[in-house]
């Protein structure tokens, strides 16, 4: 997967990386049981500190999007929906974001025909098979 | 006369090697045309085509004119060192801010025009790309390199030289010994150095294919790893020959030193040839891949040097020879150091002309106390007492021995410093070549060699020193 940044946005680059790695799992493009570079290269290749990337694999490991095993480094495991606490958290968010995009889609008059298509769009792209 | 030669195929190879890596410049590659982001049909563009034909013209006129330039000032050589050095550093100076000026200038243009035409993805501010991981080849190139730890084998070779019997004994007797033997530490030490910072520095994304990444990240981190390694080797090597010689106790003759200049050649070399491999087994690649990626951060390569604050490296990819690596200037680290360099250059140079116009142009000058001797010079003052000396004569020329020297100068208007002879043993030279007669001083320590440019002087002292 190419993950891709932009030094000069708003959005804290931990953040970016922590989303597309998110995005890369969801689309398939990052397979469960994948290895990823070490902090280290992580950081040398895209320039930016080690604690940066540091914390951004910390935040993945906290959400369950990846552990850390002692011989293979940091690998892409996929959250199972079977952990109660974790699900719940997640719908928690999911809501509370959700709420947040609807009522700017709303205010910039989008019905919820276009809503619910554009939901299903990118939905569809994300491939990822759960096992 | 052998400075003189020595230098115009320096001078010859530095502009070749110039005009190679910059001359030619003039194609759209991977992306780039004058190390500006565009698209491929840029080029077919008039103003651009004009461009390109006026950088051919002026890099055409301009290295002719340096070539010519490069090579008649070489015969200077053989007249007084301090001025040939002095015009040749003028000179090398002159032909790389030419250079480099130009190619800041047609790169700003460059930038310039693409700005005015929009040849750039029209995204915002949000969407921009400044950098980017291909994690499959992160994750495979980080062991391909050759782990820097194998630089201890050239380490080896060259300090385990040291363990030959009798050679301690004979490098402390013959100081000169070390003075190679540091050399070759010292390029040791840089070729660790760089293979070291070459082993932390990261990927390089040219496609949406992992697998071109992967094999352009991987062939180049091989090779160039391998080919420091072998470099340091070949310069560990380049000692043995040195070595060898000086086991019987003597001064390393013709033969000898020939061997040591082809193993450090091997070195420089080395790094040369491989790099146009790799160059062609990258474009190779490169030809074949069908989705390429460019990440487009022209903004901060506007003026022609990288200057991104927010990025972490140091040292940058060159984006007209993949060989050169420069500085973010961006970063406050990045400018001290750049400052240092360029300043230390500067003072180096201007030091090392003064140095040279002082050893060249101080007259010798000889004070006879009642107990002591006193020469000056604009290399090397030595002083010793009148009780020392043996024996004290006007010779018509040097005595017919051969003198090699081992610090100081050594031209065909003078020999200036520590000399050794065959015959003569150690002595220290203040002699003016074309003028006569020479005043030879025997001590224990050393033999004198001296004259003046001044008539009638080294009378004078013969007749001081004899009553």
């Amino acid at each position: 997967m190419i993950i891709k940044i932009n030094s000069r946005s708003e959005i804290p680059i931990y953040l970016q990386l922590r989303n597309q790695i998110v995005k890369g799992i969801g689309k398939g493009e990052l397979e469960q049981g994948e290895i990823l570079p070490t902090v280290r290269q992580m950081a040398a290749d895209l320039g930016v500190n080690a604690m940066t990337v540091s914390k951004a694999y910390q935040l993945l490991k906290t959400e369950g999007f990846i552990e850390t095993d002692r011989r293979k480094g940091s690998i892409v495991c996929i959250p199972e929906a079977k952990y109660p606490t974790q699900q719940a958290a997640f719908e928690e968010k999911l809501e509370d974001e959700l709420e947040l995009l609807t009522a700017e889609a709303k205010i910039r008059g989008m019905d919820k025909g276009q809503f619910v298509q554009f939901c299903q769009y990118i939905f569809a792209e994300m491939e990822m098979v759960p096992e | 006369m052998i400075l003189a030669i020595i230098m115009i195929l320096t001078d010859w190879l530095m502009v070749g090697v110039t005009k190679l890596v910059y001359g030619n410049k003039v194609t759209w590659r991977q992306g780039m045309l004058f190390g500006v982001h565009v698209p491929e049909n840029a080029a077919e563009l008039p103003e651009v085509k004009v461009m390109i034909e006026q950088y051919q013209l002026w890099m055409k006129t301009f290295y002719r004119r340096h070539f010519v330039i490069g090579t008649v000032i070489c015969p200077l050589g053989m007249w007084y060192m301090s001025i040939f050095f002095t015009v040749w550093m003028v000179w090398i100076s002159a032909f790389f801010v030419g250079v480099m000026g130009k190619v800041y200038q047609t790169h700003r243009s460059m930038y310039a025009l693409k700005m005015k035409n929009g040849w750039y993805e029209k995204v915002s501010e949000e969407e921009w790309v400044t950098s980017a991981v291909d994690t499959k080849t992160a994750v495979r190139t980080a062991k391909m390199a050759v782990p820097t730890i194998w630089h201890l084998l050239p380490l080896v070779l060259l300090c385990g030289v040291l363990l030959i019997p009798g050679l301690w004994h004979v490098m402390t007797v013959n100081s000169e010994g070390w003075i190679v033997f540091v050399c070759c530490l010292v390029a040791w030490f840089c070729l660790f150095g760089a293979a070291f910072i070459y082993s932390k520095m990261g990927n390089k994304i040219y496609s949406e294919h992992s697998d071109i990444n992967f094999q352009v990240n991987c062939f180049e981190k091989r090779m160039t790893s391998v080919g420091f390694l072998v470099s340091s080797i070949c310069n560990s090597l380049a000692f043995w020959p040195v070595a060898w010689a000086l086991l019987p106790g003597k001064w390393i003759e013709w033969g000898w030193l020939g061997l040591y200049a082809f193993f450090e050649s091997a070195a420089g070399i080395m790094i040369i040839v491989l790099f146009f491999i790799i160059q062609r087994r990258k474009d190779e690649l490169l030809k074949r891949d069908t989705a390429p990626m460019y990440i487009d951060d022209d903004y901060y390569w506007r003026n022609g040097w990288y200057s991104n604050p927010d990025d972490r490296r140091l040292l940058i990819q060159d984006r007209y020879s993949s060989m050169n690596y420069t500085m973010n200037l961006g970063r406050t680290a990045g400018k001290v150091i750049t400052g240092i360099v360029y300043g230390l250059v500067i003072v180096m140079m201007a030091g090392f002309c003064l140095w040279l116009l002082k050893i060249d142009f101080t007259p010798v000058r000889m004070r006879v106390t009642d107990n002591t001797v006193a020469v000056t010079s604009g290399y090397s003052n030595i002083s010793f007492d009148r009780d020392e000396i043996e024996d004290v004569q006007l010779l018509d020329a040097l005595p017919d021995d051969n003198f090699y020297k081992v610090n100081g100068s050594a031209d065909s208007k003078q020999y200036m410093g520590k000399f050794k002879g065959k015959e003569t043993g150690k002595c220290q030279m203040y002699v003016t070549l074309d003028v006569t007669p020479i005043l030879e001083i025997k001590t224990p320590a050393y033999t004198v060699f001296i004259n003046s440019r001044d008539k009638g002087v080294t009378e004078s002292w013969y007749q001081e020193l004899k009553h």
